[in-house]
């Protein structure tokens, strides 16, 4: 890192998080102004204004330029989402933004008063107003009793999509533009739809009029502040960033300076568009790489500067903000925007695509220890083991998870069972946290209501009723109580399962009639095949490949409960059926009965078999509740753009719970697999806390055994690493080896914390002194400073494992 | 008509994932029963090779259930935890372990043939493969288990996977060149050169383990590593490793020396079986304490790791 990446991101570290009212101000007086515009249109030219008029910031020092905000890490204000919320929180229920347990926001008087000026307009005119009018009583019902949630998706806007960066740089915005107008010239407005198509297309060219504009504003801006530089290098530097802007997007990039800068403003510009999160990067290394090998052999870029560049980029990727609400923020904890870098993985014809840029990106993530990009290493056979230790090498100093191990046939072999064409395949692409996209041509790699697995399993041993309201939702087909065997239990878990799984089916429908009506975002959808052919939105069907889900967590808990109530009543008989289920119903905290509830509590923790050793008495459990919900959202359901273009348009699983697993396991009591109430539950498809006690091999074969073929949309697998164990060259060989042996058994994915609990606990008590410390919760690397401290306990409570 | 009964050990610890006991990721299998009574041995549990009951003191909730639960009444609070003694038989019917639902007594000590174990082992086979890693015995003293440890190591052979040995020497030699036939390394412990001193310390004489390891570096053709346990007050005077460095120098085909800092992790396990462990006061070392002993390696023509 040098002394310029030494300040930038220094000057990153010391700027708090804020609320910026300017999207917020002039996206509302635009939408008011074009109030019977057709919605493509409308919202075209909102972004349009918001882009022609907000404020353009830029720094001496900086080699990437643009902004999202009137300052770095500001966060915006997407009032057309949700607002209740930002009311509720300025008056200080449950918390003032700045008050708030982790993920604060500054606000200054000036700002809170402007934000407070237009919400009034929106009180009956948000996405998730229309989406909750539009949702029957048992939807509103599970959504409150913490069984599924929408707010992530209808709260903000749609995200986890990945534009068509390798068209940007090596065409231009111009290309896209001129698409637009040829497809627009042959449409015949009288044709069914055509109007419609007209408006989608005439928003398409105003989006992209919009991004021109902007870029070409804060070409103006770098060009008026070299002419105030008094130092000569700044001049030099502000001017050349004033012809690059003048030139990209809109242009093809000539060199690599020139396709970074280009990849930032379409960043951003799709950042004002639409606040939905996980706009990602794709194939960072591959799209780049040309331009950096023709920069290098003209003899005009030397590596050290192209590291610069690629430093300055990440930096300017942590500018990015979102303000979600309290609860929301609850699941995604750590300020996290899942920007994901993907690196390495395999050429069309199978080489090794491991580039000079693929090594850039795994030094820049190490020397920068930055909670975004999340740098994202692919591995396939022919993934050399050097690049491999080198990867683990950044993680070990990144300290946060990153770059994070992804397996290429594993993917691979997923979405080729989905019906992505061959020729895409080695293109996959990890989208925020860990879903499968293929970059430029996927709408949303993951969307759709969360569900709370374990929470299923609570309500099917309470015969249909969550015991914390009484609200009983389907009844189940006979007193669970009675049960004879584990497997009715199942059976009738699987039922309930099939229950709210069609809840979050429907309410995905409802959702996308939704922005149908009210979120058209052109610009976007141009960036995405075949979007522009098709005339469509992306919700509305204008990708080539779409699939729904949403996340999920606690399906490893739940099988834990399932193998427990199998140990303990079934096999070794030491309890009924009833004593445990009153033992849960009362927190293991009943004395009076034999054994008393924390002796019970004790037998389920310590003597039942847990997933993560390797042992079928759990695994086999994990395993039925896995494919039962994997095969049921893959066959059994079709989303809203089924027969309308996309591919293969079913439901995926997805395992990636961030850090929704405190959050969600906070509204189910205590469960058989011993977790207390409120507790946690597992965080992706890890073992749950405290439950590995057979070493890595054994955590990573119960991994391994799981069906990863139904797993697009990710599972995450995170391994606590002890310091000690990776200190020399060999033991890191020794983890490459065991990474590599369990993605030969078709596991996704796997991450590793490597750090020591000392230092956590530390920071925990000193946060001062540990502002850059990172850890990865889930699929994701956030400040562990900024997580609410039951999330910080969570962290520390995983088990380090000796490799 | 019933065949020859098979190949048994007694196992008393499987751990998967081990990197300091052999090349690539092994698993060890530790076997119950050892001929030297070293006083800082950290495995006490090994020791006695018949089945035994470990508290963990850690573990315990003080519930009493463990008590209740003993046919024999055998089961007594001490200062040091809940442990069966006062002089009466234990007949290891694990009542107790299946009481404590807290998971603090265990019995340790269960036969396995070469098939159990080799069933087990192979969990892990496809991580051995891609590191070049096995299965390492260690104990306890693996080969008062030669057959055993021989056999399995013919099925490590066949599958491709290697075999590694860590014993104390204290075995006849017939027995060690039966593993020694099958082993892709040894790792051989060595306490103290003089035979009376070896005495005090361990319960025998070193007169069989100087012969073994002599044998081993003229007739050995894997991978011998001599490792010596260097504790405080013990084997560390200036007198004890001259003279082991002298024995050392004899010993051309050893791969290296390897001095082991003393550490006293198996305090809890006397604690958990009712014994007393005479190192307690000892402080324990790390590696620095141990890097004056580099300056022997001019005496030596193989590498000193430490």
């Amino acid at each position: 890192m040098n002394e310029r990446i030494e300040r930038l991101r220094k000057r990153l570290f010391d700027q708090s998080p804020r609320i910026c009212s300017e999207r917020c101000q002039i996206f509302t007086e635009s939408i008011k102004k074009n109030a019977q515009k057709p919605i493509a249109v409308r919202r075209a030219l909102a972004f349009h204004d918001v882009l022609d008029r907000m404020t353009i910031r830029v720094e001496e020092g900086e080699l990437i330029v643009g902004n999202q905000a009137k300052w770095p890490k500001a966060a915006p204000i997407y009032p057309e989402y949700s607002t209740d919320w930002i009311l509720a929180e300025l008056d200080g229920k449950p918390f003032r933004p700045e008050d708030r347990p982790g993920d604060k926001f500054f606000i200054d008087a000036e700002t809170e008063r402007d934000i407070r000026d237009c919400l009034p307009y929106w009180e009956d005119k948000t996405l998730i107003g229309h989406l909750r009018a539009s949702l029957p009583q048992e939807i509103l019902d599970a959504w409150a009793g913490g069984i599924i949630d929408e707010t992530w998706v209808v709260g903000a806007g749609l995200g986890n999509e990945i534009p068509d960066y390798d068209l940007v740089v090596n065409k231009g915005l111009r290309s896209v533009r001129e698409r637009a107008l040829a497809r627009r010239a042959g449409i015949d407005p009288k044709e069914p739809d055509g109007v419609k198509k007209i408006f989608f297309l005439d928003g398409v060219v105003t989006g992209i009029d919009a991004v021109v504009n902007f870029s070409r504003r804060i070409a103006v801006e770098c060009a008026k502040k070299a002419a105030r530089a008094k130092d000569p290098g700044f001049r030099r530097e502000l001017s050349e960033l004033a012809d690059i802007c003048r030139r990209v997007p809109f242009e093809p990039a000539r060199t690599f300076h020139e396709a970074v800068q280009s990849i930032y403003l379409i960043l951003l510009a799709v950042h004002l568009e639409s606040n939905g999160h996980a706009i990602s990067l794709g194939r960072f290394d591959q799209y780049l790489n040309p331009f950096y090998e023709r920069d290098v052999a003209n003899g005009t870029l030397a590596r050290d500067q192209a590291l610069e560049i690629i430093e300055c980029f990440f930096i300017k990727c942590n500018e990015l903000n979102k303000l979600r609400s309290w609860p929301d923020s609850e699941f995604f904890l750590g300020y996290q925007m899942f920007i994901n870098l993907a690196v390495g993985g395999q050429t069309r014809d199978g080489g090794n695509a491991v580039n000079e840029t693929s090594r850039l990106c795994v030094q820049a993530c190490a020397e920068l220890k930055l909670v975004t990009p999340s740098v994202s290493v692919k591995w396939f056979e022919g993934t050399p083991d050097d690049f491999m230790l080198e990867a683990l090498d950044a993680c070990i100093v990144h300290q946060g998870g990153m770059p994070a191990f992804y397996n290429d046939p594993a993917f691979i072999r997923t979405l080729r069972d989905m019906g992505v064409a061959e020729e895409d395949l080695v293109d996959w692409a990890p989208d925020g946290c860990i879903e499968a996209s293929i970059p430029g041509k996927w709408d949303f790699a993951a969307k759709g209501p969360w569900l709370n697995v374990e929470k299923v399993l609570e309500i099917t041993l309470n015969n249909g009723a969550d015991p914390r309201t009484g609200i009983l939702y389907k009844p189940t087909a006979r007193d669970v109580a009675t049960a004879s065997s584990t497997r009715e239990i199942l059976e009738e878990y699987k039922g309930q399962l099939a229950y709210f799984m069609d809840l979050q089916v429907v309410t995905e429908h409802a959702n996308d009639y939704v922005h149908c009506l009210y979120d058209i975002n052109p610009f976007r959808s141009a960036l995405v095949e075949d979007c522009i052919g098709r005339c469509l939105d992306l919700v509305e069907g204008g990708a080539l490949y779409s699939a729904d889900g949403g996340p999920t967590a606690g399906t490893i808990s739940a099988g834990d409960a399932l193998a427990a109530i199998e140990y303990a009543v079934f096999e070794k008989k030491i309890l009924t059926l009833p004593q445990l289920l009153h033992a849960c119903r009362g927190n293991f905290g009943d004395l009076a009965t034999s054994p008393s509830g924390p002796e019970i509590r004790a037998l389920l923790r310590n003597k039942a078999p847990k997933f993560g050793n390797d042992d079928d008495a759990a695994d086999a459990w994990v395993l039925e509740i896995e494919n039962y919900i994997g095969s049921r959202y893959r066959h059994a359901y079709k989303s809203s753009k089924y027969g309308k273009g996309p591919v293969p348009c079913c439901f995926s699983y997805s395992q990636t719970p961030v850090s929704g697993n405190v959050a969600f396991g906070r509204s189910i009591g205590a469960t058989p697999d011993g977790r207390g109430d409120g507790d946690p539950v597992n965080n992706g498809i890890s073992p749950a806390n405290g439950s590995e006690r057979t070493g890595a091999t054994a955590a990573c074969n119960s991994v391994g055994k799981l069906p990863s073929i139904y797993f697009q949309k990710g599972a995450i697998f995170n391994m606590r690493l002890t310091r000690s164990a990776v200190a020399t060259r060999g033991q890191r060989k020794r983890v490459v080896d065991m990474v590599k042996t369990l993605f030969g058994q078709y596991a996704q994915h796997i991450q590793f914390n490597v750090v020591d609990n000392a230092v956590y606990r530390d920071a925990m008590e000193h946060p001062e002194k540990y502002a850059d410390l990172m850890v990865r919760v889930s699929g994701y690397s956030a400040l562990f400073t900024a997580l609410a401290p039951d999330c910080q306990v969570d962290v520390l409570n995983r088990l380090e494992m000796d490799v | 008509m019933p065949g020859p009964e098979p190949l048994k050990a007694m196992v008393f610890n499987i751990e998967r994932c081990s990197g300091e006991d052999g090349p690539g990721i092994r698993t060890v299998a530790f076997l119950k029963g050892c001929g030297l009574r070293c006083q800082w041995c950290a495995n006490p549990e090994s020791q006695n090779g018949k089945p035994e009951i470990l508290h963990k003191g850690t573990a315990c909730a003080d519930c009493g259930r463990c008590r209740e639960h003993c046919p024999k009444s055998l089961i007594r609070r001490t200062p040091d935890g809940w442990i069966a003694g006062d002089g009466r038989e234990c007949s290891l019917c694990r009542s107790c372990v299946d009481a404590c639902y807290y998971g603090a007594r265990v019995l340790l000590g269960e036969e396995y043939t070469v098939e159990e174990l080799w069933r087990e082992t192979a969990k892990d086979i496809a991580y051995y493969r891609q590191s070049g890693g096995g299965v390492t015995f260690s104990g306890g003293e693996p080969l008062l288990q030669a057959d055993f440890v021989a056999e399995f190591g013919r099925r490590c052979r066949e599958s491709g996977i290697t075999l590694w040995i860590e014993t104390c020497g204290q075995v006849p030699g017939s027995e060690l060149a039966k593993a020694a036939a099958v082993a892709d390394g040894i790792y051989y412990d060595f306490k103290h050169v003089d035979p009376e001193r070896h005495r005090e310390l361990t319960g025998v004489d070193n007169l069989l383990i100087v012969d073994n390891l002599r044998w081993l570096n003229a007739n050995y053709q894997g991978m011998l590593s001599v490792r010596y346990p260097y504790v405080p007050g013990k084997n560390d005077s200036a007198e004890a490793v001259e003279g082991f460095v002298a024995f050392a120098a004899e010993l051309k085909n050893a791969r290296e020396i390897c001095f082991l800092p003393y550490h006293r992790l198996g305090l809890d396990k006397y604690r958990g079986l009712g014994r007393k462990y005479a190192l307690a006061g000892t402080e324990p070392l790390n590696k620095g304490d141990l890097a004056h002993l580099l300056r022997h390696q001019k005496r030596l023509a193989i590498p000193i790791r430490i």
